[in-house]
């Protein structure tokens, strides 16, 4: 009977709970307006890093695969089919034949093999992109609508990096003093064209008449607007006001202005909130204890500082009840994640834990003591954090600490500063936060002890041999179900080993579009799924 | 006056030197490099450091992201840190004599188009809120010094001191809520509307003055408390003084004896801050400019110091240091001219 229920749970937790669909006679036409939130200060393909950048070029530009929002399969683009060789390590593409770049020449392999190519020709200036693309050896053209991709190893992220490759024109960005010069102007393969940037005022894309999609009835229901305008309003309440005005059909919002600065008309009149929840990973904040100092190296005290943490409050006064606790350092819903209980807030447990591991308050002075190396040491350290946004939550926990005897200092430092002293090595304890991540995660950059070094992600210098043989081990299995498998052992390990104290996941998306709007669905699995939005006839 | 001037303009030389290279050393000195930059970007994506749990640096979905050494060398080549300080300040040096600011890391122009690009946007607010402080300020300061102790002044005083000290940040705040949002009387933010292109020139014209007035009174309103107290303080003790009493005593009218006698030495020190109207061309607030959407070199600035796009702001720097120094000296030529008892030898 358990067995059953374990199984019938683990099932309701990997089945989709909705699945939307595109609407296939969605109405065509009209311009959709929604804030970027910030300006790309370029939206060259090769030479942009921002997040705003990516936004734009996710409408204008091509790879030659894609997931799909409600599957996570992958979708072909450019590609109409392709081949992985027996060994995982051979990818051939087979191009469509009726795909046209926005000069209007075809996309051909010569295409793809130049967008590869230019990511390693210095001249370029594109070594930020190569350690994505460092696991591919090269680009070969079979034929003009034929291009194969060799790895150097068996890492399963392979086959993405090569289908999602952005693929540009190389009769236009072959002039490299051309192209240098295309800061604003953007020349690709996707559903619009980039019609105009304007400095500081607006982004207008512009529905790309001969894109193949456009007679494909596989993308029928997506991309139906004429237009689409984007503006950088870094303000959240500019933002706000402009939405209540009717000037943008689509914001983000955070938790705060869903609860409290959107309420009343027209809220719910002519701009609609939604509260939704999607399986696409969500971050989680995170403090993490330096491994290279003794004070940490014992995993009693970090359990029990993690026991002293009341996220439960926390979630309660600042997050309006709205995120889940972190179990781990894996989206709580990811089909990933061990299950494991997440550490509850427990003071006693706590100084039990605290006590087993030596540490107790002789002298009566109200913080705990050890002798470390023959030297009487008093539970102190020092807790760095880049964003005074955070302050009320560490405020809170070094209260909860005091009471346990244990002395916390605060200390706010400006992001290049902090990140200055997190990549040497240089802290007692850090908070920051991991972004969701990869719907199908790859821990090495975070823990595996090979990131241990100055500069890596591994800044704490969390070092588990066991853990770094399933990481290895999993990087290059290609079979999705062993990969879970590996991983949840991975995700539990660490768990158990509470190298950082895991903080929230946000449970829900937060956003609100206008009354125009027409959309399929609130939500679909692994995203919000603008792209399947019309404007409603007026 | 032609000696003291040609000292001035010589003492300049070292100043500037001064300047660019304190700044030069100090934005070096200081953590995050252009390079690191780019390894963050590959590190985190592209957000900066969050906390909590909300927000915060998104890892790159692609996996193993470790820099090797390979990677770290290319991006020093390409930004020429492959080479020591003191060589990085004399070619900065070396490419300015032929008014080459080098390139901005963070939008991959020529620095010189990027502050071209920012700066007509700074230089509309300058302007505009240069010559209305002065229109209204030195009237007002005048009418105060008249009336002062009388119902006018204090209430006016009052109402100054209320304004002076509204932070810009809230200020901007409230009039985007009340008169942008609520009562629908100006735009949010921006310059021009969409449909700018497509007006009349009278239609241009009163679409930039509509877009102006909010962002404009957020400018104005610190300087303009100031200005007006300093005319009336200024005012008050020209009026006391001698030559007035005896411009009186010989039976002028009021008018002349304020306007024609009193205001011009009322005026001298006023014109000090004249000089500044060379800053009025870099005037930029990183504050009203986020608020308001405009694309000035306030926000420039400051995002370069942020992603510490060191080119922009030693182009910034030269430029406003040059500004500035220059102003100075322009306050002295008008100095002589408004008071000729004024010799600077």
């Amino acid at each position: 009977m358990k067995g059953l229920l374990t199984l019938i749970l683990s099932s309701a937790l990997t089945a989709p709970a909705f699945a939307a669909a595109p609407n296939a006679n969605a109405p065509k036409g009209g311009n959709f307006v929604f804030n970027l939130g910030g300006e790309p200060p370029t939206v060259h393909p090769i030479t942009a890093t921002d997040a705003y950048s990516r936004y734009v070029q996710n409408y204008v530009c091509d790879g030659m695969a894609t997931r799909d929002s409600e599957t996570y399969d992958w979708k072909p683009r450019l590609a109409e089919k392709w081949e992985i060789s027996k060994d995982n390590k051979v990818f051939t593409f087979h191009l469509r034949k009726d795909a046209v770049f926005h000069d209007g020449t075809p996309v051909t392999a010569d295409d793809v093999k130049f967008s590869f190519d230019a990511i390693f020709e210095p001249k370029y200036e594109a070594a930020h992109l190569r350690p994505y693309y460092e696991g591919l050896t090269k680009a070969e053209v079979i034929d003009a609508h034929t291009i194969r991709f060799t790895a150097r190893d068996l890492y399963f992220n392979n086959f993405e990096s090569a289908a999602t490759l952005t693929v540009i024109p190389k009769k236009i960005y072959s002039d490299i003093e051309k192209s240098k010069k295309m800061n604003r102007q953007l020349v690709c393969a996707g559903p619009y064209v980039l019609s105009k940037f304007d400095r500081g005022q607006v982004i207008t894309l512009k529905k790309f008449d001969k894109w193949y999609g456009n007679k494909d009835a596989a993308y029928a229901g997506m991309y139906n607007f004429d237009t689409i305008t984007m503006r950088f309003y870094k303000d959240e309440n500019v933002e706000l006001e402009r939405a209540k005005k009717g000037e943008l059909d689509y914001l983000d919002l955070r938790v705060e202005a869903f609860m409290k600065k959107t309420e009343g008309a027209p809220w719910g009149k002519t701009i609609i909130k939604h509260k939704v929840e999607n399986s696409a990973p969500k971050s989680y904040g995170f403090i993490g204890w330096n491994f290279r100092k003794e004070l940490f190296q014992d995993r009693s005290v970090r359990v029990a500082l993690a026991h002293l943490l009341n996220r439960e409050e926390m979630n309660k006064k600042f997050r309006y009840g709205m995120s889940d606790l972190a179990n781990g350092a894996i989206y709580l819903r990811s089909e990933y994640n061990p299950g494991n209980k997440a550490l509850e807030f427990n003071p006693k447990k706590a100084q039990e834990l605290l006590a087993k591991a030596g540490w107790t308050d002789k002298d009566k002075n109200g913080v705990l003591e050890k002798e470390v190396n023959g030297k009487r040491t008093e539970f102190k350290f020092t807790l760095i954090y880049p964003s005074k946004d955070t302050e009320k939550y560490y405020t809170m926990y070094r209260e909860d600490l005091k009471k346990a005897g244990i002395d916390m200092e605060l200390k706010y430092l400006e992001w290049n500063s902090f990140l200055k002293l997190v990549d040497e090595g240089n802290f007692d304890a850090v908070t920051m936060a991991w972004g969701g991540g990869s719907v199908d995660p790859d821990p090495k950059q975070i823990w595996h002890s090979a990131s241990a070094v100055a500069g890596g992600s591994n800044f704490i210098a969390y070092k588990n041999p066991e853990v770094d043989k399933l990481i290895d081990e999993a990087r290059v299995e290609p079979n999705k179900a062993k990969r879970v498998a590996a991983l949840k052992k991975v995700y539990a390990k660490i768990a158990e080993d509470a190298p950082y104290a895991f903080l929230f996941n946000d449970k829900y998306a937060f956003y609100a579009n206008s009354s125009r709007m027409g959309m399929p669905a609130e939500t679909f699995k692994y995203e919000i799924g603008r792209d399947y939005w019309w404007l409603k006839a007026q | 006056m032609i000696v003291y001037l040609i000292r001035r303009l010589l003492l300049m030389i070292p100043t500037f030197f001064g300047i660019t290279v304190v700044t030069f050393v100090l934005i070096n000195l200081a953590p995050g490099s252009p390079i690191e930059q780019k390894l963050q970007a590959i590190r985190f994506g592209a957000a900066g450091g969050g906390g909590g749990g909300g927000g915060g640096g998104g890892i790159n979905t692609r996996g193993d992201t470790s820099v090797n050494e390979e990677v770290i060398e290319a991006l020093k080549k390409q930004y020429g840190f492959d080479k020591p300080l003191h060589v990085r300040y004399f070619i900065w040096l070396k490419n300015l004599t032929r008014l080459d600011f080098g390139e901005s890391f963070t939008y991959q122009e020529p620095v010189i188009d990027v502050i071209k690009s920012k700066f007509p946007v700074s230089l509309q607010f300058g302007i505009a809120s240069l010559i209305l402080t002065y229109l209204v300020c030195i009237p007002l300061g005048v009418r105060k010094a008249i009336k002062a102790g009388a119902a006018f002044d204090r209430i006016t005083t009052i109402l100054l001191n209320l304004t002076y000290s509204i932070p810009p940040l809230v200020l901007g705040i409230f009039l985007i809520v009340v008169f942008a949002g609520k009562l629908n009387m100006f735009p949010i933010g921006g310059i021009q509307s969409d449909d700018y292109e497509s007006l009349t020139s009278m239609g241009k014209l009163w679409d930039r003055v509509h877009h102006f007035v909010l962002p404009l009174i957020c400018y104005m309103i610190g300087g303009f408390t100031e200005l007006s107290v300093l005319m009336r303080n200024s005012m008050l003790d020209v009026i006391k003084s001698d030559f007035v009493r005896t411009a009186r005593a010989k039976g002028l009218s009021e008018n002349i004896v304020i306007f024609k006698h009193a205001l011009r030495n009322a005026l001298i020190p006023i014109a000090t801050g004249l000089g500044g109207f060379f800053g009025a061309f870099l005037a930029g607030s990183l504050i009203i400019e986020q608020m308001f959407n405009l694309d000035g070199i306030g926000l420039l600035g400051y995002q370069s110091v942020l992603s510490r796009d060191y080119n922009v702001i030693m182009g910034l720097t030269f430029i406003s240091s040059l500004l500035l120094m220059f102003g100075r000296v322009f306050s002295d030529i008008i100095y002589v001219l408004i008071d000729p008892r004024i010799d600077f030898k």
